[in-house]
This record gives structure tokens, sequence and C-alpha cells, in this order.
């Protein structure tokens, strides 16, 4: 039988039916064809109150200011005069409502090509509401309404936020023929527990309705019923170890997010992340504001060691107040610590609220790390300007390839090194984040960035320097013993996953998770790495 | 008059520029020159201008409110100025 093949996510093997999102499909349009001008034009203006109302619904219902702003957004756009009137001197020349409507979506889109990427990617939201009107139309449902009952296995081209917010407890999996491991559909489905198999590029032959079985450890997706080994997480049956081999730590970008990584046991905190603070702000925080929120984030955190990481925004994650303009490539422009060189009072009053905060709590271990570091001489900057300030625990991001070989010249004051690996692996292959072609390349059991981790950790461990990880592979529970094998002494992964870290943590031996590493490292790809070490896990049982 | 925009007009700026522009009660235009003005009040049409940060747009209320068209242009430029 033949199968389908992606990146799965997850480690949860599901059967259910499919509910298939299929959007533009032509033989639905036909009835749409056969309408006289006038009609048309009713109709047209009919789909558009429809899908306003859509929209109305999702963005009420929305309590992520981000989400809404988007939607708020697209619905401008939908509701513009003149993109009806397009379509209506489209349907007076001629046209029937599905051409008249992709006639004048065309004709937008084509006017923003060359522009830059915020113009270039509204190309797509127009396509999708060109998309939305033909099927409102059309009288099909353009609002999500995800079954409530009954285990389901959704199956698209790729889902937006709009999408994933609204799944119910029903859908247990997810299909996508785009995206790859770190686009937004696989890290909602991680966070959300769903089992996935995304970046499959061919799934015409799922049909809505017929029952499939999604494997994600194999990277599968099977036509039918399978029987699947419900297998116990491989850490379960193990002894428990005396001691743990690694601290299982916790992201957080949110009071909230502390509260529920110190609920799952987390041995600390180990990405702060700052960015939420900043990204809807018109005017620079002062340092007190920053001191409020940072200060009722910490005392939500579990006890131990909570790293700060000082702003990682750039023109792809744009602050308005720092106003950094445009550019070609925000990947590889002014991010992360960057912003320091044109904006350097704003690091300094960071780093200044944070210290503040780690006055108020003198019993606890606040230490402060610095995201895309290139060399040592930036991270002495980095550290000096830390140390003026009396941290005692500084550390740098791994995340450009550039500061491992410079490694060995880090100052004495950098206690750690934390490994960004969706950002390490991005620029390691030269493969952009967001482009599904190259998102294979992105899987973070690829044996390259796996020797790449293990370079960094023996070039620490040569300066008695601790490396943590804190990227997305660290909530993959089949890769975290290759990791600590390989040498790493935390983890740090988003609260959904920390409570499986903590369990592992307890039943993972050192020999166990060296002979995993050794087994990873020498495959020859990343599928053949992760099935080796999922093979060797479970035989251990 | 001529503005200089803190911020370029892509999709949540152009639906609040244009959301001003609709409040006018008469009509506003917008463009990088004369001859290249669009309908303020459509968000569609200022993407469609790709304007980018820092550059230079030419925004004309036509009317004979002085006192209307200063309110306008000022809350408009309180807008990009954001």
């Amino acid at each position: 039988m033949a199968g389908i093949s992606g990146y799965g996510v997850g480690d949860q093997p599901v059967i259910g039916k499919i509910f298939l999102i299929e959007r533009g499909n032509s033989d639905s349009h036909d009835s749409l064809k056969k309408l006289s001008s006038e009609d048309a034009i009713t109709r047209l203006s009919e789909a558009v109150k429809k899908v306003e109302a859509d929209f109305n619904e999702s963005i009420k219902a929305s309590k992520d200011t981000t989400l809404r702003d988007i939607l708020n957004a697209q619905l401008a756009l939908i509701t513009d005069p003149e993109l009806s009137s397009a379509i209506i001197e489209s349907i007076n020349s001629g046209k029937s409502l599905p051409q008249a409507i992709e006639t004048a979506i065309n004709e937008f889109t084509s006017l923003l090509v060359g522009g830059s990427e915020e113009f270039e990617a509204r190309i797509a939201d127009l396509k999708e509401i060109g998309v939305r009107l033909i099927d409102a139309a059309a009288g099909k449902s353009t609002l999500l309404n995800f079954p409530k009952d009954g285990e389901w296995i959704v199956v698209s081209n790729d889902l937006s936020p709009l999408e994933t917010s609204k799944f119910t407890s029903a859908i247990k999996g997810v299909v996508t023929k785009d995206g790859g491991p770190t686009s937004h559909t696989a890290i909602v489905c991680r966070q959300l527990r769903i089992s996935a198999v995304v970046g499959c590029g061919d799934i015409s032959q799922l049909k809505a309705d017929e029952t499939i079985t999604l494997d994600p450890t194999e990277n599968a997706v099977y036509l039918g019923s399978r029987t699947i080994e419900h297998t116990v997480p491989w850490w379960e049956n193990l002894p428990k170890q005396k001691t743990s081999v690694f601290r299982p730590l916790g992201n957080v970008g949110s009071a909230k997010d502390a509260a529920l990584v110190k609920s799952s046991k987390a041995l600390g905190v180990g990405l702060l992340r700052t960015e939420l603070l900043f990204l809807d702000a018109k005017v620079e925080p002062t340092i007190e504001e920053q001191f409020k929120i940072y200060k009722e984030i910490v005392s939500n955190c579990p006890e131990g060691e909570v790293i700060f990481r000082t702003l990682d925004a750039g023109t792809d994650k744009p602050i308005e107040f720092l106003n950094l303009g445009i550019e070609e490539n925000p990947a590889l422009g002014v991010r992360g610590q960057r912003i320091s060189w044109v904006r350097p009072h704003f690091y300094e009053n960071q780093l200044r609220a944070i210290k503040e905060v780690s006055t108020q709590f003198p019993n606890r271990k606040i230490s402060v790390m610095a995201p895309m570091i290139a060399n040592a001489q930036e991270a002495t900057v980095f550290s000096n300007s830390a140390r003026e300030l009396n941290f005692e625990s500084i550390g740098v991001m791994v995340e450009i390839p550039s500061i491992i070989e410079d490694i060995t010249n880090l100052p004495e004051s950098i206690n750690f090194l934390s490994i960004g690996t969706n950002d390490l692996s991005q620029y390691l292959f030269a493969a952009d984040r967001q482009n599904s072609t190259v998102a294979h390349l992105l899987n973070p059991w690829q044996p390259i960035l796996l020797k790449t981790i293990s370079r960094i950790c023996d070039l620490a461990k040569s300066r008695g320097i601790k490396v943590g990880v804190c990227g997305e592979a660290a909530s993959d529970r089949l890769l975290a013993p290759v990791l600590i094998g390989l040498g790493v002494e935390s983890l740090s992964a988003g609260a959904g996953a920390v409570s499986d870290l903590v369990a592992i943590s307890h039943a993972l031996s050192l020999s166990q998770a060296r002979a995993a590493a050794e087994i990873a490292i020498n495959s020859k790809s990343a599928n053949d790495a992760q099935r080796a070490v999922k093979n060797l896990l479970n035989s251990k049982i | 008059m001529e503005v200089k925009a803190a911020v370029g007009l892509h999709a949540r700026p152009a639906a609040q520029f244009a959301e001003i522009a609709k409040t006018a009660g008469f009509p506003v235009k917008v463009g990088r020159n004369e001859s290249g003005l669009v309908n303020a009040a459509s968000p569609l049409r200022l993407l469609t201008l790709k304007v980018a940060q820092g550059e230079s747009i030419l925004v004309v209320c036509e009317t004979s409110d002085e006192a209307g068209a200063k309110k306008i242009l000022d809350n408009l430029e309180a807008c990009i100025q954001n």
C-alpha cells in the first residue's frame, strides 16, 4: 500500500477520519458560472457580508491580540469597496462570478509583486480572500467548524493561526502538504500534543471522511486503519535513576507560561523570552514598566535558575518603537543582540530592568544571555555590559555557526551556552525557516546538526562551560537522550513537553544516552537516526 | 501635504490609515506624487502603493473646508508617525 511521508511531530500514532479542508474546489462553482450578471452582483454582496460576519465572529472569539489585529487587517481588505467595484466591473464585462473574483484579486496582487516581503506576503492573504469569497458565494461555509465528537485527522495544504486556534478535542492528528518542522502548524501541534505529519508534498490521495493512520515516529501516513501499538513511552518502564543526568527546564514568555512550567515540576527556566512585552508597544517601556512585568513572571517561575534572554527581535519580528526599517534578508540582518549596535540604550535599559528583578529575589539565580552572537568578541562586549551590572551568570546563544570555532576564545565571564536549534539549523543548512521546500533540512535529527552539537559540547567542556538546548529539538522526547549523550547539560522546552522531560530525567542513564547519541550521529539520514534511536530505546524495555 | 512615513503602509497601518480617511466626509487621495494618487479610504489601494518605511507620501484633501482638512491630515500624520 502506498504511503505518504513527511515530517512527524509527536510520538503517538493515531487513527482517525479525515477532516478535509479543501479550498477552491471548482466542482461547486459550476452553479455560480450560470448566474446572470445581476444575480452575480447580488450574490457577491451577500458573500462579502457572510465572510465579514465569519471574520467578526472569529475576532470576537479570539483572545490573542496579535491574531485579532491580523484578522482585522484582513477584514478591512474584504470590505474594501474598491475590491467589490473591481469585481463588479469584471462581471459587467461578461465574466462569471468566480472568474470575476479571480480577475480582480489577480489585478491587485500583480500590483504587489516586487514589493518588500511585507507586501509580497499580502499576496497570499488576498488569494485566500478570493477563495473565501468564491466559497461563500457558492454557499459553502468559510468558517471552520471542527467536529466536537469522534476522532478526526485534519488534512490541509497548511493551517493558518486562525484555523489552529479553533481545534477541538476531537482533533487527534494533522496532515499537511506544506510546512516543515518549524512551521506554525508543527509548533502548535507540538504544544497541543497533537500528532502530525507535515510537509507531505502530495496529499491528493487523502479523501474526506476516509480513515487513515498517522505515525509521526515513522514520519508516515497510511491509508486505512492499521493496528498501531500504543507503545508505552520509552522512559516509563525504566528503573528510576539515583541522580538525574540533565536538568529539565521550561521555556517561558509570560506569567501564565511560568505557572504552567512550575506546575510541571521543571527545575528552572532555561529560556525566558522577553519579546512579547515589546511586540505591541508603541513606545519603549520604561525600566520600571519592564521591571514590573519581569518581576511578575519570575515570581511565577519554578525554583531554580531563571535565564533571561535579551530581546530577540529584528525586522522579521518588528518592534515598532525601535524603528529598524526594512531589510532584504531579515534573518541575516539586524536581529537579536545586533540591535544593540544601532539602539544601544535599549539593551542597557533592558539589562538594568532585569538586574532590578534579580535584586528583588536575592535567593534566586537570575542569569542573562544574548541571542545572535557571531564570535567571542561580541560575547565579550555583552558579558562586559552584564558584568558592569554585577550579573554573575552570563551566557550566549549558539545559533550562528561562526561562534562555534570561537568557543575556546570566550571570556572567563561566560558561564553557559544555550543552543537554539531552530536558528542553528537555519544558518547551518542555509535553509529558510519559512520555506517549506527546504524544510527537510531543518529536521533536528539531521546527523550533521547532531555532529555540530557534539562539537559545541566538546569545545565548551574544554573550557568548563555548560551547554543547554532551548530550541524545538528539546521538546522531542526521543531526541532528548541523544542530546544528553552528546554532552548537553539541560533541556528547556515549552510547557507542554516539560512534564515528560522531568519524567525522562528520572529514568535516563548516562550509558543509555551515550548509546543513543552514538547511533544517531553515525546514521546516514535524519529518518535513519530517528528510527535507530526509537528501536534502541524501545528494546531496552 | 507631504509626510515621511515612520512605518511602511503595510497591512495593519494601511487599515488604520484608511479608517481615518473614511471619516473625512470628503475625498482624500494619497500617492508618491500627483500623477499616482489613489483613494486613501481603500486599504487595498494603499497596499498597492507599497510605501516602505521612511518614504515620503503626498496626501491630498479634495475640499474647501480647511479646518476639516487640517484635522484629517494631522490624524493621518499621527497614524504613520506612530
